[in-house]
């Protein structure tokens, strides 16, 4: 289980803080989504979920264990930008194969042409290079996957196409997901719990019809 | 000239890969021709023959000689090939410097960051000449004094730009990611951060080369850098100046001329290296 407890989180530059005595929790198999207004800390949580951001206070425990500080993070996000998120100078084959040699099934399951092994970023659509890090992320050893507005800027097909891979892998591997989006219909489409981000309480779960 | 110019103007002239290439190549040939046959001419050219004073360009001698017979395109060629050795020492020594200054301030921080900065400020703030000559005289002048001055300062500018791409590259977000990957920080060293500093040392070398060997002209021009036995360039120049007045242009002229040229073609060959490297501007 990956659990974030009482986190208490203020940027560096500001006096108020982000993130007041946040919890949450995900279970192996689970798809946790998230929403709420701009603003309110999803990334900064997603961004402390996946050990980018130390909190102030509170602890991130995977597995009843605290997160390993060196070697490969069972816990893996996945941002909206990718484009940024890929050495501009290296070739798509070596960002593929950065943590591990790219697993065939996935590949072709996120569509991944044989074409664009040999191409740089810059000669690739977001849309594209986004695929390339989703494959990136789910190395075998990937137990979660936090999905920070992954699918936002893709158009329906792609999204579809993206979700159906992490949903095979929720199924397969037991991987758990904290879906981050603004997109209501998508997070009610494939999560089973939904928080909501409110203003004055926290997370709050939501009901789902 | 500045980069976006350069960007622009290889939009519409030089606008593909093959021409950069071609060019920078062709660069690197005649520094190397030029290299090698200033070793290969015999001095047969330095020696005075009073036969063939003062004669204007011509196909016998086709640079001229100057008051004392010497041939002047033996003696340009060897003066260039003298102000490239010292250009490269002088440009590599502070390359060096700036790649050591650069890397400490941005992979240390605080103090060190600080300490490495208020030099380089202090350095940037001192009159550029003074400095030259001051410390090429403290020296005793010759080679050894001119690549000293030259190195001490001018590591600045490329030391400000690495400390400046380390700080950049280390808050990448593919830098993160790789660390979640489980890389050591050895490996990101290597694979993620040196890839992107090696051409702009590679690059500010290159264009590190100009202000080395115009500076070593300079300093031997005003009498601190190289002896007069030299036939270095700045020497030429210097000598040159007394028979101006006497209508002997060519003395002055056409060494001054090459000593432009090859400047000219350092900065063409930098800018065109960088074009190359640039994964964005590479494939036009």
């Amino acid at each position: 289980m990956l659990e974030a407890k009482n986190i208490h989180y203020t940027y560096p530059s500001s006096s108020e803080p982000v993130l007041k005595d946040i919890s949450i929790s995900i279970q192996p198999g689970q798809v946790v989504g998230l929403y709420g207004p701009s603003g309110k800390g999803k990334t900064t949580l997603a961004r402390i979920l996946a050990g980018y951001i130390v909190p102030n206070r509170g602890q991130i425990l995977v597995n009843g264990e605290s997160m390993p500080e060196k070697g490969y993070n069972p816990v893996q996000l996945l941002q909206q930008h990718s484009e940024l998120a890929v050495n501009p100078r290296w070739k798509v084959k070596d960002i593929l194969s950065e943590s591990s040699p790219p697993n065939n099934k996935l590949t072709t399951a996120l569509h991944i042409k044989e074409s664009w092994l040999q191409r740089y970023p810059h000669e690739l659509s977001g849309g594209e290079i986004q695929r390339i890090c989703v494959a990136r992320a789910l190395g075998s050893e990937t137990r979660y996957f936090i999905a920070d507005e992954t699918t936002s800027m893709l158009d329906a097909i792609a999204q579809v196409q993206i979700w159906k891979v992490l949903l095979a892998a929720v199924e397969k591997n037991k991987l758990g997901i904290l879906a981050i989006s603004h997109d209501h219909a998508l997070l009610k489409q494939v999560c089973g719990t939904i928080y909501f981000f409110s203003e004055n309480d926290g997370l709050c779960p939501e009901k789902i019809a | 000239m500045s980069a976006g110019t350069f960007k622009k103007r290889q939009a519409f002239s030089m606008g593909n890969r093959k021409r950069a290439t071609i060019l920078s190549v062709a660069c690197i040939l005649f520094f190397a021709g030029l290299y090698v046959a200033g070793f290969l001419l015999d001095d047969g050219g330095l020696r005075t023959n009073f036969m063939y004073r003062n004669q204007p360009p011509s196909f016998e001698f086709l640079f001229g000689t100057d008051w004392l017979g010497r041939d002047l395109l033996t003696r340009t060629i060897k003066g260039l090939c003298i102000s490239l050795q010292i250009g490269m020492l002088a440009a590599f020594c502070s390359a060096v410097f700036a790649t050591l200054f650069g890397l400490c301030a941005a992979t240390f921080g605080g103090k060190v960051d600080a300490a490495v900065t208020t030099l380089i400020d202090i350095v940037m703030s001192t009159p550029h000449l003074v400095m030259l000559i001051l410390i090429s005289f403290a020296m005793g002048g010759g080679a050894q004094g001119v690549v000293t001055a030259v190195a001490l300062t001018h590591w600045t500018r490329l030391a400000r730009i690495i400390r400046a791409e380390v700080l950049q590259l280390k808050n990448m977000d593919y830098v993160a990611v790789s660390a979640r990957l489980g890389k050591s920080k050895m490996w990101i060293a290597r694979k993620h951060i040196f890839p992107h500093l090696l051409p702009q040392i590679i690059i500010g070398l290159i264009l590190l080369f100009p202000h080395a060997i115009l500076h070593s002209a300079g300093l031997t021009f005003l009498g601190f850098g190289l002896s007069p036995h030299n036939p270095s360039i700045g020497v030429l120049l210097s000598e040159s100046m007394q028979h101006l007045s006497t209508g002997y242009w060519w003395l002055a002229i056409i060494p001054g001329v090459s000593l432009v040229l090859m400047v000219k073609m350092f900065d063409i060959l930098g800018n065109n290296l960088r074009y190359i490297n640039d994964p964005q501007t590479s494939q036009h």
